[in-house]
């Protein structure tokens, strides 16, 4: 049978399920009243609910309750139980897959995973130091020791030229000061020292790193110069002009020489000395035509001269310069190669008493100093 | 209209219950069983859930509820939520049964035919009963759901939407659909 219709009939529905706000209600109530259509379908949806709720449920017994609820708990516990059984299951086979995994890898590859114990870097550690070159500059005074891969030089004072090529890893270069020390990783440069402290340093290539006592650690690259700020109680020494040139082989470290002592003029010093212990008293600058361009005070200049004379095998007119600079600078921090070098003089022109008598000056002018040890050891030697 | 909220019974508050039936308090199940069982098992009958099987069906509810409980959205009365999660299990049920019976009848070779009035019914006088639940069993799960829900059950439109999962206005098309077919079943039957 098919339905009357009217255009409202939906609100019917509607108005049932609750859709209608409070004022559609109103009006569909008001519409109710006058159309038989939307009348029939409202009363049609009320019976159509109360025919489904006749499907009611008889409810469960308090014993039944208690039975299906113990059912329940039983079946969610293990449930649980299982689920956990499952995971630990799941998480177990997951580990031993991963395993599997693990040691196909390693089994393909064991190279890859078990290497040996690092050979190159165990004899990474070289056995000779870098390769330098030592240029004196005047009257430097140095002097060198070299363990493994670490060179020392220590200069006590003069000027000095280095150029240390680069080093291989573990090599080390340091050059030890009055004040301080300086090490270097590859670099050529110039320092002067004089009075016990550095008086300053010219870097010409690399970067050399500056350690001054009482003061910080400073980093010194190319085209840099660090220069001692004059003190009141320490007079400035005599001012030279550093030239940063070409460093002619003048001291070579073991690299190129072999430890072989070959500077020009300090062979003939050298020898007997513990460790190696070289000094530098010919100016290879001056005496190559370098001189023009240093400017010595009248100390330096008397001073050169004598060494001039030592080098030249000229050794009495070298006593002679030697004695008489003691005389007219005894304050000159030189006057103690001046003493040490007049004995070496006098024992070479086979004055055996006149080396020892001026040994004896120098250790008790000087019991501390640089020369002691070598001399120490002329007195203790018979003719 | 009753809303599904109204008939929550509160001493520990459902979103708490859930909670801790996630983490896995059963005592907190059991206590939500007590609150809800009843609800669950006549909404469940509503929906055509043959007696033998609507203690099962109601078991499985709750069993389900502790690994859904992470789900729940934390409105005041899981009732709603609760019986979603019932029309759920309802609804792979009557896969899983549909399948079974599909085999069988394939076995046989025999066609699906009404089920018949059972004796008990007859005995028991619940013919009215009985024709509901044939009336029900005729729409499909989607349409008898909507339909219990928010007429038998009372529920909201929103609350059937969140407890079947879907749109407000769906709701309301499944609805409406399912009251003319049911309209039209009874008609039949009293003509």
């Amino acid at each position: 049978m098919k339905r009357a219709r009217c255009g409202r009939a939906w609100e019917a529905e509607a108005i049932e399920d609750g859709r209608l706000d409070a004022q559609g209600a109103a009006s569909f109530e008001r519409h109710l009243a006058t159309c038989s259509v939307c009348e029939r379908e409202v009363d049609a949806l009320a019976r159509l609910r109360e025919f489904a709720q006749n499907t009611d449920v008889r409810p469960l017994s308090p014993l039944e309750h208690r039975r299906l609820r113990a059912t329940v708990l039983r079946r969610a516990n293990e449930g649980a139980v299982v689920e956990s059984k499952t995971w630990r299951r799941s998480a177990a086979v997951f580990g031993v897959a991963v395993l599997a995994v693990a040691l196909a890898v390693i089994w393909a590859h064991p190279e890859r995973w078990f290497r040996r114990t690092p050979v190159a870097a165990v004899q990474s550690v070289p056995k000779t130091g870098p390769s330098f070159e030592l240029r004196p500059v005047g009257d430097a005074v140095w002097h060198t020791e070299s363990t493994s891969a670490l060179t020392r030089v220590a200069l006590s004072r003069g000027t000095l030229s280095v150029h240390v090529e680069h080093m291989a890893p573990g090599q080390r270069f340091v050059l030890d000061l009055p004040d301080g020390e300086l090490e270097v990783r590859g670099t050529r440069f110039i320092v002067d020292a004089s009075l016990g402290r550095t008086d300053r340093v010219v870097v010409t290539e690399g970067v050399v790193t500056l350690r001054l006592k009482g003061a910080p650690e400073r980093r010194l690259v190319a085209g840099e110069t660090f220069t001692r700020e004059p003190t009141v109680d320490a007079p400035a020494p005599a001012s030279r002009v550093l030239v940063a040139t070409a460093p002619e082989t003048v001291s070579r470290g073991p690299s190129r020489e072999a430890d072989k002592p070959t500077e020009r003029g300090v062979s003939r010093t050298s020898s007997g000395h513990p460790n190696g212990a070289t000094i530098a008293p010919a100016d290879a600058a001056l005496a190559s035509g370098d001189a023009s361009s240093v400017v010595e005070g009248s100390a330096s200049r008397d001073f050169i001269a004598a060494m001039n004379a030592f080098s030249s095998a000229a050794y009495l007119e070298a006593d002679e310069r030697l004695a008489a600079f003691t005389v007219r600078f005894p304050a000159e921090p030189r006057c103690e190669d001046a003493i040490y070098l007049r004995a070496v003089i006098a024992l070479r022109r086979g004055d055996r008493a006149a080396a020892e008598a001026r040994a004896r000056d120098y250790l008790g002018r000087f019991p501390n100093g640089l020369r002691s040890p070598e001399l120490e050891r002329l007195l203790a030697q018979h003719p | 209209m009753k809303s599904l909220a109204q008939s929550s019974k509160t001493a520990v508050p459902d979103a708490e219950l859930l909670s801790r039936i996630h983490a896995g308090d059963l005592e907190s199940l059991g206590t939500l069983f007590d609150r809800y069982e009843r609800d669950v098992r006549r909404f469940l009958a509503r929906l055509g859930v043959q007696s033998a099987d609507l203690d099962d069906l109601v078991q499985l509810t709750f069993i389900e509820v502790t690994s859904a409980a992470h789900g729940f959205d934390g409105r005041s009365s899981a009732r709603g939520w609760l019986l979603g999660v019932a029309a759920t299990i309802n609804r792979r049920h009557r896969r899983t049964f549909a399948r079974m019976v599909a085999r069988l009848n394939a076995l046989a070779g025999a066609f699906h035919a009404p089920t018949p009035e059972t004796p008990a019914e007859a005995v028991e006088g619940l013919e009215a009963e009985a024709r509901v639940a044939r009336a029900l069993d005729a729409l499909s799960d989607k349409k008898r759901e909507a339909f219990v829900l928010v007429t038998l059950e009372g529920a909201s439109g929103e609350e059937a939407a969140a407890a079947l999962g879907v749109p407000l206005n769906t709701v309301w098309t499944r609805l409406h659909h399912a009251r003319e077919e049911l309209r039209a079943q009874l008609l039949e039957e009293s003509s």
